[in-house]
C-alpha cells in the first residue's frame, strides 16, 4: 500500500518534468488558439468581458470558431500570478496534464482492482507522447480528458459509496464547458454507464441520485439554454461537421447514376444511389480512420503538434509508442478473455468504440485532438499486455527476449524525448506562428514616426491582431472601444495606430507616414524602387518571416 | 445430412461462378493493356510455342519491358484456342480458377481444423462468403496474373495439410503448386519462400519422418525453381524491383543529418536518427497501410481495376465478424488455427516493399483468410444466439443487401464510371480502323492512351511470325517495350507529323491535337462519354 503510493509519487514527479520543463520556450511561440486563449482570459480578468465585449460567455467567439470558454477562465489565476504570458497561457494545461497521470492510477484501480497494472497505466500516461504534447499546449480539449478521468474514477468508486456521485456528475457536467468533443462524448459514456450498471445505480442512496440530478441541470443549465438561444455555441461543430466538407469522400457522380438508373427503372439504384447513402459511408469511413495501426503508432495526424512540422513524411512520431504496439494488441485479447467483470469488459469495449464518434462527423479525420479521450484507457490495454507478457515469459531464455524489446522501448523514448525538445523547434516555428516576440516590440519603437502601422494579416501573419493585443498586453477596455464585433474570418482589424490587413500589394497604393509590416510573399509583391527596408525578421534557420518598411 | 451440404457446396459454387462469368465480356467493359499482353502472347504460344517477340518464355514473358511471369500466358493457350481471341477467351483461367478457389477454400477449411466438429458448416460459411467477396469477384473477373496465383499458393497450402493430415504424398504435389506459383505472380516469389519455410518449420517433425517424401518434394521444388533464380539476380529483374520499392527515397537521410547536427552530432544522435531506423518505419507504415480498417472495410482500393470503389474489400459487416473471428479463433485454439494469422502477417509482407499502398491485388495471397475468420465469427454468433435466431438472420439481411449494393453498382454503373481504366476507346476505334485500313497508305496511331499496338494485334489475330518480322521494337533507358510500327500502323506520342507523306493517310489522335485543316472522320469516346480520340485525314 505504501510502497504504491512512493511509486505513483515518483511517476507524478517524471510526468511533472516532462510537462514543466521549459514550458514557456517549447512549443518555440503561442499558437493563435493559445494567443486568443490568453487575451480573452485577460480580458475576462479585468472587465469580467471577452474581446467582443460579452460579460461572463461560456463561450468565446474568438475566431468564429466559439470555443468553449472554460479554459479561459481557469488561465485566469495564472495570468493574475506570471502575468499574460504563454507560460502562464500554458500552465492549466500542464496542470491538469499533471493531475490526469495522477487521478490515471486511481481510476484504472477503480475499474480492474489492480494496484500493479494502475500504476503501470499511470506511468504510461506520464511518457505518453501524445499526452505530452497535448498537456504542453493550451489545449481545450486536455481539460476535457482530465474531466473525464475524473468523473469516471468518481463514477466507479460511487458503486462503493454512494456520496461520491455527486462529485462524478460535477465534472461531467463541467467538461460540456470544456470542449467540443465532450459535449458529445459525456453524454454518450454517461448512457452507456447507465444501462450497463443499471443494477449498481440501484443500490445508490436515492438522496444521492437525486443531488446529482439537481446538480448536473445546475451546472449545464447555462450550456443548455445557451444553445437552445442561440445554436451558434455549436458553430464549430456545423462548420467542422462533414456536411461542409471541401469534398466528400466518395466523389460520385451521383446526378450520373440517376440519370442511368431512372432509365432503367432501377428500384435498387433509388435506394442505393443517394446523398444519404453517401453520408453515411463518409461517417464510417472517419470512424474507421481512428483504427488505423499507422495513425496510433507511427505516423499520428498533424493535429497533433508534433506532427505539424513532419506531416508530410514518413518519419516522426505516432500517437503511441511503437513498442506498445504487440502490448496493446495482446492486452486487448487477455482482457476479454480473461476473467475480469464482464460489465468492466463491457465498459472499456464501448468506450473505445465511443471516443471517435464526435470526430466521425467531422471531415479532417483522423483527429489526435477530437479523439483525446482514447487516453489513458489504449494506456491500460497496454498495461494489461505488458503484465500478461512478464507473467508468460519465464525460465532462462527470459533475458534473451527482454533486453532487446527493453533497448527498442528506450530507443523509442529518447527519439521521442529528442524529437520534441530538441528537433521540434527547429523545424515547427513556421506552424507555430513564430517571430511575434520580435514584431511585436520592434513595431513599438517605431510607431512613434509614423501615423499609421500596417500588418499583414496573411499566413503566416494571420490573425496577427490577436498576437499584438497578446504580446502589448493592450488594454482590454480600450480595445472593446474600437474592436469590430464582425468576427475575425477575412475581416481587418484596428486598434490604435495599427491596422492588420488582407491586401493585394502589387495593386495596392502604398501610403504616405505608414509603417509596414508585411509577410515574405506579400514583400516579394511590393515594387522595391519605391519603399525603404527598414528591418527584416527570420525563422531561427534563416528563412524571411517579415519585413517591415515604408513609402519613399 | 451430408448430401444436404453437399447440395449447399455445390449452389454456392454455381453462385460464385455466376458471379464471375456473368457478363465478362462487358464487366470490365475492354481487355486492359496486360490483359489485351496475356491474351496476346498466350495466342502466339499456341501457334510456335513462342512470346510475341519470339522468345520461348521460361521464366519471364517480356511484353511491355515488365517482364510478367509466363503461367497466365500458358494458362490461357488452351482457352484462346477454344473461346478464340477475346475478352472471354483471355479472362477465361482467371475465372475458372476464381471459381475453384471458391470450392477448395471448403476443402482448406477441413485441413486447417481436422478435428473442428463444424468445420464442414465454417467451409460452408467460408467458401459462401468468398464467393460474394467483392474483392475476389472483382479480381476474378480479369485476367489477373494474382487471382491465378492466390489459387495455386492456397493449393500449396492446401495439400501440405492434407500431407501432414493424411497422405504424405501430397507433399510433392504441394512443392510444385508452390513453385508454380513463383512462375505465376511476383509477389509470390516472397510470399511462397516465406510461407512454405514456415510451414515446414512448424511441422518440422513430421517432414523429418517422412524423409524421403520430403526429401524428393526439396529436391523437385530446387528444380523447378532453378532457372527463375538465376533470372532474379538479372539487371532486368533489378530494374523492376528499383522502380516500385520504397527503399529508395533520399530526403529521409537529408532530415536525419539535419537532426543529427541540432543534436550537437552526439553519439546516441546518430544511434536514434539513422536510415535503417527510418526505412524500416517505412517499411512497416506500407505494411500497415494494407491493414488500415478505411481500405478494407469501407474505401476498397482506389484503383478502379481493383475495386468499384462503392465499398470496401470487404463488406463492412465483415469488421465486426472479422473481430470476433479473430478474438476466438485465439481462444478455441481450434486444429492449425495459427495457419491464419501467420499466413495474413507474411502475406502482407511483399506488398509493404512497394510504393503504391494499400493494394488489393499484391495483399490478394491473404485470400480466403479474412473470408475464414468472418466466417468463424458468423459461426460464433450463431451458437452465441442460439435461442435469439434473429440475430444472425438479421446479420444475413444486412449482408444481402450489401451484395445486392455491391452487385448493383458492378453491373449498371461500374463499366460506364470507368472505361478509361480499361482502355475501352480502343475497342470502337480499332474496330473501325480496321474497316477502314484497306483504304489508307498509313495509319498514324496516337501513343497517348498507351500501348495501341497490341489491340490491332489481337483484333486482326495476326500471326506472331508476320508480326515479328514487321515490327520496328524500341527499348527506352527505364527498359519498357515501345513498339513503334508494323504493317500500315504507325504508333507515337506525336502521330500529327509521321517520318512519311500524309497523304492518304488516316490519323488517330488525342481530341486536342487535332490540327485545323483536318477532316474529322470519327469521334471514339468512353462509356460515359468523354471524347479520347478523333480519327481524322486531311
Amino acid at each position: 500500500m505504501k510502497r504504491s503510493y512512493i511509486i505513483l509519487f515518483l511517476i507524478v514527479i517524471v510526468g511533472s518534468f516532462l510537462r514543466l520543463w521549459q514550458l514557456g520556450h517549447i512549443p518555440i511561440a503561442p499558437n493563435w488558439d493559445e494567443a486568443s486563449l490568453g487575451y480573452n482570459a485577460y480580458s475576462l480578468l479585468l472587465t469580467h468581458k471577452d474581446e467582443y465585449g460579452r460579460l461572463f460567455p461560456i463561450a468565446l467567439q474568438s475566431f468564429d470558431d466559439y470555443k468553449p470558454a472554460l479554459y479561459a477562465y481557469l488561465s485566469i489565476p495564472f495570468i493574475k500570478l506570471f502575468g499574460l504570458n504563454i507560460f502562464a497561457v500554458r500552465l492549466a494545461s500542464a496542470i491538469f496534464g499533471i493531475i490526469a497521470v495522477f487521478a490515471t492510477y486511481f481510476m484504472t484501480d477503480e475499474i480492474f482492482s489492480n494496484k500493479k497494472l494502475a500504476l503501470l497505466t499511470s506511468f504510461l500516461i506520464s511518457i505518453s507522447p501524445w499526452h505530452i504534447t497535448f498537456s504542453r499546449v493550451a489545449y481545450e480539449a486536455n481539460i476535457g480528458l482530465t474531466l473525464n478521468i475524473l468523473s469516471i474514477l468518481f463514477l466507479f468508486k460511487s458503486f462503493k459509496k454512494g456520496k461520491y456521485l455527486p462529485l462524478s456528475i460535477i465534472f461531467a457536467s463541467i467538461a460540456l464547458y470544456s470542449y467540443q468533443a465532450e459535449r458529445l462524448f459525456i453524454p454518450l459514456i454517461f448512457l452507456s454507464v447507465l444501462i450497463i450498471f443499471r443494477e449498481n445505480f440501484r443500490k445508490i442512496n436515492r438522496k444521492y441520485i437525486g443531488l446529482s440530478i439537481i446538480l448536473g441541470l445546475l451546472i449545464s443549465a447555462p450550456f443548455l439554454i445557451s444553445v437552445a438561444r442561440d445554436p451558434s455555441t455549436l458553430s464549430r461543430a456545423k462548420e467542422a461537421s462533414i456536411l461542409s466538407a471541401p469534398q466528400p469522400l466518395v466523389n460520385l457522380d451521383l446526378a450520373k447514376r440517376n440519370l442511368v438508373d431512372s432509365e432503367n427503372h432501377d428500384v435498387f439504384g433509388k435506394l442505393f444511389d443517394n446523398r444519404r447513402v453517401i453520408y453515411a459511408k463518409d461517417v464510417v469511413n472517419h470512424y474507421l480512420s481512428h483504427f488505423d495501426i499507422n495513425w496510433l503508432f507511427i505516423e499520428g495526424d498533424s493535429t497533433n503538434p508534433l506532427n505539424l512540422p513532419l506531416r508530410k513524411q514518413t518519419i516522426g512520431m505516432g500517437n503511441l509508442y511503437l513498442v506498445e504496439l504487440p502490448f496493446f494488441i495482446l492486452g486487448l485479447f487477455l482482457m476479454f478473455s480473461s476473467r475480469f467483470d464482464t460489465k468492466n469488459k463491457k465498459f472499456i469495449l464501448l468506450w473505445l468504440i465511443l471516443v471517435p464518434i464526435p470526430a466521425a462527423i467531422t471531415w479532417d479525420t483522423p483527429s489526435s485532438i477530437r479523439t483525446l479521450a482514447f487516453l489513458p484507457i489504449l494506456q491500460a490495454i497496454t498495461a494489461i499486455g505488458i503484465l500478461g507478457f512478464f507473467d508468460r515469459i519465464k525460465g532462462n531464455y527470459k533475458f534473451l527476449i527482454l533486453t532487446p524489446i527493453a533497448l527498442f522501448a528506450i530507443f523509442n523514448f529518447i527519439y521521442f524525448i529528442d524529437q520534441y525538445f530538441v528537433q521540434y523547434n527547429f523545424f515547427a516555428p513556421k506552424y507555430w506562428q513564430y517571430g511575434y516576440d520580435q514584431i511585436v516590440p520592434e513595431s513599438e519603437t517605431l510607431k512613434s514616426n509614423y501615423e499609421k502601422v500596417v500588418v499583414s494579416n496573411q499566413v503566416p501573419l494571420d490573425q496577427s491582431y490577436i498576437f499584438f493585443l497578446f504580446n502589448l498586453k493592450y488594454s482590454p477596455q480600450d480595445y472593446q472601444l474600437v474592436g469590430n464585433n464582425l468576427g475575425t474570418y477575412g475581416v481587418d482589424h484596428h486598434f490604435d495606430k495599427y491596422s492588420f490587413v488582407f491586401r493585394n500589394w502589387g495593386v495596392e497604393n502604398l501610403q504616405n507616414k505608414t509603417l509596414y509590416v508585411l509577410n515574405a510573399q506579400e514583400w516579394g509583391s511590393v515594387d522595391k524602387r519605391k519603399v525603404n527596408l527598414i528591418k527584416e525578421v527570420n525563422y531561427p534557420n534563416g528563412d524571411l518571416l517579415a519585413v517591415f518598411f515604408d513609402k519613399k | 445430412m451430408k448430401n444436404r451440404k453437399l447440395i449447399l457446396l455445390f449452389f454456392i459454387v454455381l453462385l460464385a461462378g455466376f458471379l464471375r462469368f456473368f457478363k465478362i465480356s462487358e464487366i470490365p467493359p475492354n481487355l486492359n493493356w496486360d490483359e489485351a499482353a496475356w491474351g496476346y502472347n498466350a495466342y502466339s504460344i499456341g501457334i510456335d510455342g513462342r512470346d510475341e517477340f519470339g522468345k520461348i518464355p521460361i521464366t519471364y514473358i517480356k511484353s511491355y519491358g515488365d517482364y510478367k511471369p509466363p503461367v497466365y500466358a500458358y494458362l490461357d493457350v488452351i482457352p484462346v484456342k477454344v473461346f478464340g481471341l477475346n475478352d472471354f477467351g483471355v479472362r477465361f483461367p482467371s475465372a475458372l480458377l476464381g471459381t475453384l478457389t471458391v470450392l477448395l477454400t471448403f476443402f482448406l477449411i477441413g485441413e486447417i481444423f481436422p478435428k473442428f466438429e463444424k468445420k464442414e458448416e465454417l467451409g460452408i460459411i467460408s467458401a459462401f462468403f468468398l464467393a460474394i467477396s467483392p474483392w475476389h469477384i472483382m479480381l476474378s473477373r480479369a485476367a489477373f496474373e494474382a487471382n491465378v496465383a492466390t489459387f495455386l499458393l492456397i493449393s500449396g497450402i492446401f495439400l501440405f495439410l492434407k500431407a501432414v493430415n493424411s497422405n504424405k504424398y501430397f507433399l510433392i504435389l504441394s512443392s510444385i503448386s508452390f513453385a508454380l506459383s513463383i512462375y505465376t505472380f511476383n509477389t509470390s516469389r516472397i510470399f511462397a519462400p516465406l510461407m512454405g519455410i514456415t510451414l515446414a518449420l512448424i511441422f518440422r517433425k513430421k517432414l523429418l519422418k517422412e524423409w524421403k517424401v520430403s526429401l524428393i518434394s526439396g529436391v523437385l521444388l530446387i528444380l523447378i525453381l532453378l532457372p527463375t533464380a538465376k533470372f532474379l539476380v538479372s539487371p532486368e529483374a533489378k530494374i523492376r524491383f528499383n522502380e516500385v520499392n520504397i527503399f529508395s527515397d533520399l530526403s529521409v537521410i537529408d532530415t536525419a543529418n539535419q537532426e543529427v547536427i541540432n543534436d550537437n552530432n552526439s553519439i546516441v544522435s546518430k544511434v536514434i536518427h539513422n536510415r535503417r531506423y527510418l526505412y524500416s518505419l517505412d517499411f512497416l507504415k506500407h505494411y500497415f497501410d494494407n491493414l488500415n480498417p478505411t481500405f478494407l472495410f469501407i474505401k476498397g482500393d482506389q484503383n478502379p481495376r481493383f475495386s468499384t470503389k462503392d465499398l470496401g474489400e470487404m463488406y463492412l459487416l465483415d469488421l465486426p465478424l472479422v473481430v470476433i473471428g479473430i478474438f476466438f479463433i485465439f481462444k478455441r485454439k481450434e486444429g492449425y488455427y495459427f495457419i491464419l494469422p501467420i499466413w495474413i502477417l507474411l502475406g502482407i509482407i511483399p506488398a509493404a516493399t512497394a510504393r503504391e499502398t494499400p493494394h488489393a491485388l499484391r495483399i490478394e495471397t491473404i485470400i480466403p483468410t479474412l473470408q475464414i475468420l468472418s466466417a468463424f465469427g458468423f459461426l460464433e454468433l450463431i451458437t452465441y444466439f442460439k435461442n435469439k435466431k434473429y440475430i444472425p438472420i438479421i446479420f444475413g439481411l444486412i449482408l444481402f443487401m450489401s451484395f445486392v449494393y455491391f452487385y448493383h453498382g458492378l453491373v449498371f454503373h461500374y463499366s460506364r464510371e470507368y472505361s478509361q481504366e480499361w482502355q475501352y476507346t480502343y475497342k470502337e476505334s480499332v474496330a473501325y480502323v480496321e474497316s477502314v485500313k484497306n483504304e489508307y497508305d498509313h495509319i498514324s496511331f496516337t501513343n497517348f492512351l498507351g500501348r495501341p499496338y497490341i489491340y490491332f494485334l489481337i483484333y486482326e489475330k495476326k500471326d506472331p511470325r508476320e508480326f515479328r518480322n514487321q515490327a520496328l521494337v524500341t527499348t527506352d533507358i527505364f527498359g519498357f517495350v515501345n513498339v513503334q510500327s508494323f504493317d500500315k500502323f504507325y504508333f507515337s506520342v506525336d502521330p500529327n507529323n509521321p517520318p512519311f507523306s500524309k497523304n492518304n493517310t488516316l490519323f488517330v489522335v488525342d481530341p486536342r491535337y487535332v490540327p485545323g485543316n483536318a477532316k474529322v472522320l470519327k469521334k471514339f469516346s468512353r462509356l460515359d462519354g468523354t471524347v479520347e480520340l478523333v480519327a481524322y485525314k486531311l
